[in-house]
């Protein structure tokens, strides 16, 4: 009997190697080394600065498949957009498409990239993190130095102009795998850009006869004025924080950004873990005043942007918030324009600065190794990062003289087609949220829009992004740093986090605990430090 | 069955209820009570929210009952035909689903219930073999969208996942349990050859449990989406749930640009609009389905357990 057993479980096992020995060469060599074999064909493409970019005989005969990242519900169908539509005029390529919603796509990509089973030719809106730049370069996705060298001249040409953008873009190996947004023609002054700006309520202010705060103190006497005869309802806060993000604006008055993995570079070359300077500590007690006296919402954890910008409706006012925009909190119409940007904060009333982010978006176009014409594609997309050619707005605000026109003296534009008509109309013309688009922002044509929202909160945007600095930037890790550096991150992300909740709510005393707290380097804190200076060193560099 | 109640009645009279039964059952309704109120609150919560204006529900004014009645929400869902195509496509795949799954579970749950079944414990060991182990995500992908060749098919919602072992084995288990191997023997010797006693003798015999693996399916079909979000690439061909999916995790106010006008604001208060009535539109077949059958449901589970 026992025998038998044995027998039956010989058989089994055998069963299943032979069935591994049928499927996984079926599997594995089904592919072949056909593929990586780099496809090159630059006889295509006409001379650079011609458009159609296809020599005739080739016009409309190329067909690439693009994969990328879309809002379905403002932006459905990208192949009956408008945009790909006069690029194809333009241009000659013709396009498949493979589109889908951020969540689903963050899933497709990720298989494509791993499988190589259906990849697309190249990746719109693509959406790169350093782990699929650093993991897939090389292996799905094709290195783009000498294309970008050879056939995308406005690319090269801002990548020169700029070596700080292109450090930025190339990955530890020395290749750049994707392009980026890149913001260009900043105003006077702002060498960094910001999305999230803080709001103060300038009519509180004019009315209680306060001036603008510079330090915390005074910030902090500000919103104890607003509490005592503005926010007198029960559960009205003059200062209102949804989430960690907007929490972070506050260690700004510090002298801190702390929005990348908690370090910030220090005057002599170097980096510091911030949790552990007096700074922060001034910050996280700055914090606690605040909600023990009731002047800031004290659910600021679990409150998050989407809850606080829907409140707008409903004609709360607020002393101070962060938002991309005032409207978005207050709602349209004159309560908007109660509201004005904060100037800098610092505890010495000078120097201070905000936290932003380099003007540059990676991870948002890339070809793959499977792509049959890598010549054109860059080529195409070269057309995006020139700020002479249409395509640049098509793929945002739509055509001149379609969508959008010039007043007559050149100095302002304006959209045409009618509010009521816009979403549904632009559904179809453009890609909308430029978020993660491959192309060129040209903020001097950005400045002269006319809309009356954009001429009031502009300005004042651009009054706050002048102290816009970034504290860490955005670097490369290599795959083995990357994962290291990942567990180690989530970590110390953990333990900070849990400690600035405690001490706001109080159940941790700063007087008792910071010792403890200052002191912590169980978590390998050492070996973080290591990799992210290792890191910025070499960014420098 | 008369002096069955009498004595039940008799015995009811004689129990006293002691003090400690009162606590117990005090407490018993307290706990009961509290979980009432952890499960019907999302319930409610989802109906009010779906009639509620979206603005309310965000900001957190709406917090159990409408704080007013509105409903556009649900007129924009009558028009999103996205959802209407999800609706159909859903039904396809539970219904055809379904179907093969009966038929290849309850095939391979007969056979192996037979004692003479020459390889019975082969297969057996093979179907437990993949109860704990599996390929892996990346691998499964690949064997099923490149060498079966089924990428974006309706197919690959279908075919691959109709075998559950699990499933199996309670088939397997009740035939076992409930077909007495007499039954078969009379069959044989009025000539019935295998086919025709499975056919004719067998499955009309299996009435609760087939109940209940139609039920497991449908309700597992209908809920699925996440082989739908790797196997398939055109929206048309999108089941319901990948829809709703696609429509409540996107759309977040979060990351709108500074210059966001009026209209886009709208659009993303239309579409948490939509959200809730989504939830409900989608569940409703379901609820409509369980009261109906939930006592083959409950009697289905038990079948198996007391022999088992």
């Amino acid at each position: 009997m026992k025998n038998k057993k044995l027998m039956l479980i010989v058989a089994a096992v055998l069963a299943v190697a032979v069935v591994c020995a049928v499927v996984i060469p079926i599997a594995t060599c089904d592919k072949g080394p056909a593929q990586k074999v780099l496809h090159s064909n630059p006889q295509v493409l006409a001379d650079a600065g011609v458009y159609p970019i296809l020599k005739e005989e080739y016009k409309d005969q190329i067909t690439l498949k693009i994969m990328g990242a879309n809002n379905a519900a403002i932006n459905p169908d990208w192949s009956q957009n408008k945009f790909f539509q006069r690029m194809e005029a333009k241009t000659g390529v013709k396009f498949t498409f493979e589109v889908y919603g951020d969540d689903m796509y963050d899933e497709k990509k990720s298989l494509a990239l791993s499988t190589e089973n259906n990849l697309p030719d190249i990746f719109f809106k693509a959406n790169f993190s350093n782990y699929d730049e650093v993991t897939y370069g090389g292996k799905s996705l094709r290195s783009l130095n000498e294309l970008i060298d050879g056939y995308a001249p406005n690319i090269k040409a801002l990548l020169d102009a700029n070596p700080a953008l292109k450090k930025s873009i190339t990955t530890t190996d020395g290749n750049i795998y994707a392009l980026p947004t890149i913001y260009t023609n900043l105003p006077d002054g702002i060498t960094n850009i910001m999305r999230d700006y803080l709001w103060i309520n300038q009519a509180w202010l004019t009315e209680l006869n306060l001036e603008m705060p510079g330090t915390p103190e005074e910030f902090l006497n500000v919103m104890r004025v607003f509490k005592q005869k503005k926010c007198t309802g029960k559960g009205d806060y003059p200062f209102v924080v949804a989430g960690i993000d907007h929490l972070l604006n506050v260690f700004n008055f510090f002298g801190m950004d702390l929005k990348s993995y908690w370090v910030q570079a220090n005057g002599n070359g170097g980096i510091e873990f911030m949790p552990q300077t007096e700074e922060f500590r001034s910050a996280l007690q700055f914090i606690r005043t605040m909600v023990s006296e009731g002047l800031m919402n004290d659910n600021w954890a679990v409150m998050d942007a989407t809850t606080l910008n829907a409140t707008g409706a409903s004609g709360t006012k607020y002393g101070c918030y962060s938002a991309a925009a005032p409207q978005y909190v207050v709602g349209y119409g004159e309560n908007m324009r109660e509201y004005v940007t904060l100037d800098p904060i610092s505890p010495t009333g000078e120097n201070g600065f905000w936290g932003a982010s380099f003007p540059a978006q990676r991870g948002c176009f890339a070809i793959t190794t499977v792509c049959k014409y890598p010549e054109a594609a860059i080529r195409w997309i070269d057309a995006l990062y020139d700020f002479d050619l249409p395509c640049n707005l098509w793929a945002i605000i739509g055509e001149e003289n379609k969508e959008w026109k010039w007043n007559d003296e050149k100095t302002a534009w304006f959209s045409t087609v009618s509010d009521k008509d816009y979403a549904k109309v632009m559904a179809t013309t453009i890609i909308q949220t430029g978020d993660g688009m491959p192309y060129l922002v040209d903020e001097s044509f950005w400045e002269k829009q006319e809309t009356a929202i954009d001429k009031y909160t502009r300005p004042l945007r651009n009054r706050q992004m002048k102290h816009g600095k970034v504290g860490y930037p955005l670097v490369y890790f290599n795959s083995k740093d990357l994962r290291e550096i990942g567990d180690l991150a989530t970590d110390i992300n953990n333990y900070v986090n849990r400690y600035i909740a405690a001490v706001i709510s109080g159940d941790k005393n700063l007087d008792s605990d910071w010792t403890t707290f200052k002191t912590f380097n169980r978590l390998s804190l050492d070996r973080y430090m290591e990799i992210l200076t290792k890191a910025y060193n070499e960014y420098k560099v | 069955m008369q002096s069955y109640s009498t004595t039940v009645s008799v015995k009811k009279k004689k129990m006293k209820i002691c003090t400690e039964d009162k606590i117990f059952n005090v407490i018993t309704y307290f706990i009961l009570s509290l979980l009432l109120v952890v499960f019907v609150y999302p319930l409610v919560y989802v109906v009010s929210a779906s009639i509620s204006k979206p603005s309310e529900v965000l900001s957190g004014q709406m917090w159990l009952f409408p704080s007013s009645i509105y409903f556009d929400g649900y007129k924009e869902i009558f028009k999103y035909t996205q959802l209407w195509t999800g609706y159909g496509n859903t039904v396809i795949v539970v219904g055809l689903g379904t179907l093969l799954s009966l038929a290849v579970t309850f095939a391979a749950g007969y056979s192996l219930s037979r004692k003479d079944f020459f390889a019975k414990k082969f297969f057996m060991l093979t179907f437990v073999f993949t109860m704990f182990f599996g390929g892996g995500l990346i691998p499964t992908y690949i064997l099923i969208a490149e060498t079966l060749n089924m990428y974006d098919t309706l197919a690959a919602l279908i075919i691959p996942s109709a075998v559950s072992v699990w499933n199996v084995i309670l088939v397997r288990t009740y035939f076992m349990s409930s077909l007495p191997e007499d039954l078969l023997e009379a069959a044989k010797i009025d000539g019935c050859g295998n086919i025709k006693f499975f056919v004719s003798i067998a499955m009309p015999l299996a009435g609760p449990i087939i109940a209940v693996i139609a039920l497991y399916n449908i309700v597992g079909r209908w809920n699925s989406y996440f082989d739908a979000l790797i196997y398939l690439s055109t929206p048309e061909k999108y089941p319901l749930q990948l829809v709703i999916r696609n429509l409540l995790t996107q759309n977040q106010m979060t990351n709108l640009d500074p210059g966001a006008g009026v209209i886009e604001i709208e659009n993303i208060m239309k579409v948490e609009g939509m959200k809730y009535g989504t939830i409900i539109v989608s569940t409703l077949p379901m609820l409509i389905i369980y009261p109906f059958v939930q006592k083959y449901f409950v009697k289905g589970i038990f079948v198996g357990s007391l022999k088992g």
